[in-house]
């Protein structure tokens, strides 16, 4: 019996395994599934499921699981067993924080202000560009600019922490 | 002659130019930036030239960097693609001074299309309807008069524009000082020219286009229509020929108004008029020509049974069209999708990463046009466009079918892509009547979010599940997991658990 936890959006399912000779049994948040004869051959798998036969292709990227199954596609992302339920993306984005991210990869068009600078709320910090298109990126809120991490040029990933705005009580 | 071309473009495109030279054996030299040395393109070439950084101003719309590599490879002809320099008469110019053969319309030919104003007159005085616009003078008094006698909405746009880019409507008075102001800013800022033009906005039109081939000898011919209203941000995510909007006599006439449109430029090689249709009064405006070859040509390929790219190179060699307009037929119907690498759950945000896994489907009626395969990486510098899926199918029922069939089987896993977002698009009830508008996505699919069925998001755990490593230990006490060159689970693909 083996027990795997993921997550897709802010949902966590876990799964209890137990294989056979000739079918898995699943335990999916409480529901038990019987899947009979399935082929494994990755990143292909072949599942027969409530009489029909289902086709997944998935792919391990790090912590996250890509599957393409009935013309869908999910980001599933595993827990590690005894890890505290942490999660990459948003992280940074809780009400108040100033922490100001990239939206998207590309690159850093350029650099609007500069630490100490006072900025009001939707003002412009950054000039991001990814494939031909340009992105503004706001100030979460008004205060102080305390720190920017990037210059005019740069490659920036999605999620790479750009700057901070400190609030001014 | 010509017996070595330089494909002055990447991805896709290049890869499809690349083919049609190779079926005429005509060699192929390409070039490649920082960001493309292991790219699809590079790999499908015959020679490959690396001409700069990253940065497509650095690499891919340098033009010096690519004719020093046309003029060292030593190739007859050098064919631009779509994007990148495609409609820039400088380019096509520099392409000719070092004597080589430019694979499309002459300089003069570009220039005349690619001003706006410029456009708009000669159409005027073509005898091809035009948007009721003005775009005699630029000063903001003689604007601000010219959009009261239009009416409002009305469209401001850069003169030297395309693409969407600097363009603003506005349908306040009080507000067009500002919308002009900021659409100069755009104009000044995207093609270094501030000039301006007005236009009727047309609201929840249709964008329909003719494809145009003609030879160095006067004849000039349509090959029908695409409908091109399915557009996020104005850019095209599904194509269809033909349109679920016109019949006989509507085409006949409009196809009538593309040849005079490329006539009036002198027109030759493969090019695309693009009008705007008012759906409720069925008239027809010229919008643009696309002096090039552009990214949905497949479908007409598919309807018309003629190959678009073989036609550019032996009209650009000087042979004649080989047929009249009345032997151009149709047969059934084709539809194109777009796959970009793109979140549209995230306001359609680019995205870039890995290609981990490409699964092209193959079945009836289909043909996948890529750039990409598995394994490589996508960057950010360039066009998100990965992929188009073309279907072709008897009717148009026919051909959505075998679309959806051709999307559900598509499988490109390791970037966010628009997958999920077509399959709902060509299930969309309106999509479905072809009654979509340039407005159908802004209105009826805003705020789309991927909505899995229960059962998937099941299957796809278990799938998962499965293919752990630990499982694969846990089960196979031999070996030691996935990076076992033994395992059963790796090398006997019938293995049953």
């Amino acid at each position: 019996m083996i027990k795997l936890t993921y997550t897709l959006g802010n949902r966590s399912h876990t799964l209890l395994l137990d294989r056979s000779a000739e079918r898995v049994q699943v335990e999916l948040d409480g529901a038990v599934l019987d899947i009979p004869n399935l082929d494994v051959a990755p990143p292909r798998v072949t599942m027969h499921y409530q009489g029909k036969v289902v086709t997944a292709f998935v792919i391990q990227a790090g912590s996250e699981r890509w599957v393409r199954v009935n013309g869908t596609t999910l980001v599933l992302t595993r827990e590690q067993a005894g890890a505290r339920h942490s999660h990459h993306k948003g992280q940074h984005q809780g009400i108040g924080s100033g922490i100001v991210v990239a939206p998207m990869p590309g690159q850093v068009r350029a650099v609007l202000v500069q630490a100490g600078a006072r900025v009001t709320e939707s003002q412009p910090l950054f000039v991001l560009e990814a494939m031909k298109m340009e992105l503004k990126v706001l100030s979460p809120h008004d205060g102080i600019v305390a720190k920017i991490n990037v210059i005019a040029g740069a490659a920036v990933d999605r999620e790479q922490i750009l700057g901070e705005i400190e609030q001014q009580p | 002659m010509i017996k070595r071309v330089l494909i002055a473009n990447r991805g896709e495109i290049a890869v499809r130019i690349m083919r049609a030279c190779r079926e005429m054996n005509i060699e192929t030299v390409t070039v490649y930036s920082d960001a493309d040395r292991d790219a699809l393109h590079v790999r499908v070439a015959d020679t490959a030239v690396h001409i700069g950084a990253a940065p497509a101003r650095e690499s891919y719309l340098a033009i010096s960097k690519i004719i020093e590599a046309a003029k060292q490879s030593r190739v007859d002809a050098v064919h631009p693609g779509y994007g990148f320099l495609a409609e820039n008469a400088e380019f096509a110019r520099a392409v000719l001074d070092a004597g080589l053969g430019f694979i499309g319309p002459s300089p003069f030919s570009i220039q005349a299309m690619g001003d706006k104003a410029e456009a708009r007159a000669r159409m005027q005085s073509s005898g091809v309807p035009i948007v009721p616009g003005f775009q005699e003078r630029d000063d903001e008094p003689s604007l601000r008069a010219a959009a009261e006698s239009i009416g409002y909405p009305v469209l401001v746009k850069a003169a030297a524009g395309g693409g969407g880019k600097a363009m603003r409507v506005v349908t306040d008075p009080r507000e067009f000082s500002e919308s002009l102001a900021a659409a100069r800013r755009e104009a000044t800022h995207a093609f270094g020219d501030a000039r301006v033009i007005l236009e009727r906005y047309v609201a929840g039109a249709r964008h329909i286009e003719f494809q145009i081939l003609a030879d160095m000898y006067g004849n000039t011919v349509h090959l029908f229509e695409r409908e091109c209203s399915v557009q996020r941000r104005h850019q095209k995510i599904i194509e269809e020929t033909p349109s679920p909007l016109l019949d006989a006599t509507l085409r006949e006439r409009m196809g009538q108004a593309a040849v005079a449109a490329a006539r009036a430029v002198n027109y030759t090689n493969a090019g695309t008029v693009e009008f705007i249709v008012d759906p409720v009064t069925r008239e027809f405006y010229f919008l643009e020509m696309n002096t090039r070859l552009q990214v949905e040509h497949p479908i007409t390929e598919m309807l018309t049974g003629f190959d678009l790219v073989q036609w550019q190179l032996r009209i650009a060699r000087g042979e004649r069209l080989s047929f009249s307009q009345s032997e151009i037929s149709r047969r059934g119907h084709a539809i194109e999708c777009r796959v970009y690498a793109e979140d549209p759950a995230r306001g359609f945000l680019p995205a870039a990463g890995p290609v981990r896994l490409l699964n092209l489907p193959a079945m009836p009626g289909i043909r996948t046009d890529t750039g990409v395969v598995t394994g490589d990486f996508v960057t950010t510098y360039y066009d998100p466009l990965l992929v188009k899926v073309i279907a072709h199918g008897e009717t148009r029922a026919h051909a959505i079918a075998r679309m959806q069939a051709a999307l559900s089987d598509f499988c490109l896993l390791g970037i966010n892509t628009n997958t999920d977002f077509l399959q709902a698009v060509l299930s969309h009830p309106t999509f479905l009547s072809g009654a979509a508008t340039t407005n159908f996505i802004a209105q009826e699919m805003s705020g789309w979010q991927p909505d899995p069925p229960e059962s998937a998001v099941a299957l796809a755990l278990v799938a998962a599940a499965l293919l752990e490593g630990e499982n694969i230990a846990l089960n196979n006490p031999i070996g030691s997991g996935v990076n076992d060159p033994y395992s059963p689970w790796l090398t006997n693909p019938n293995f049953r658990v």
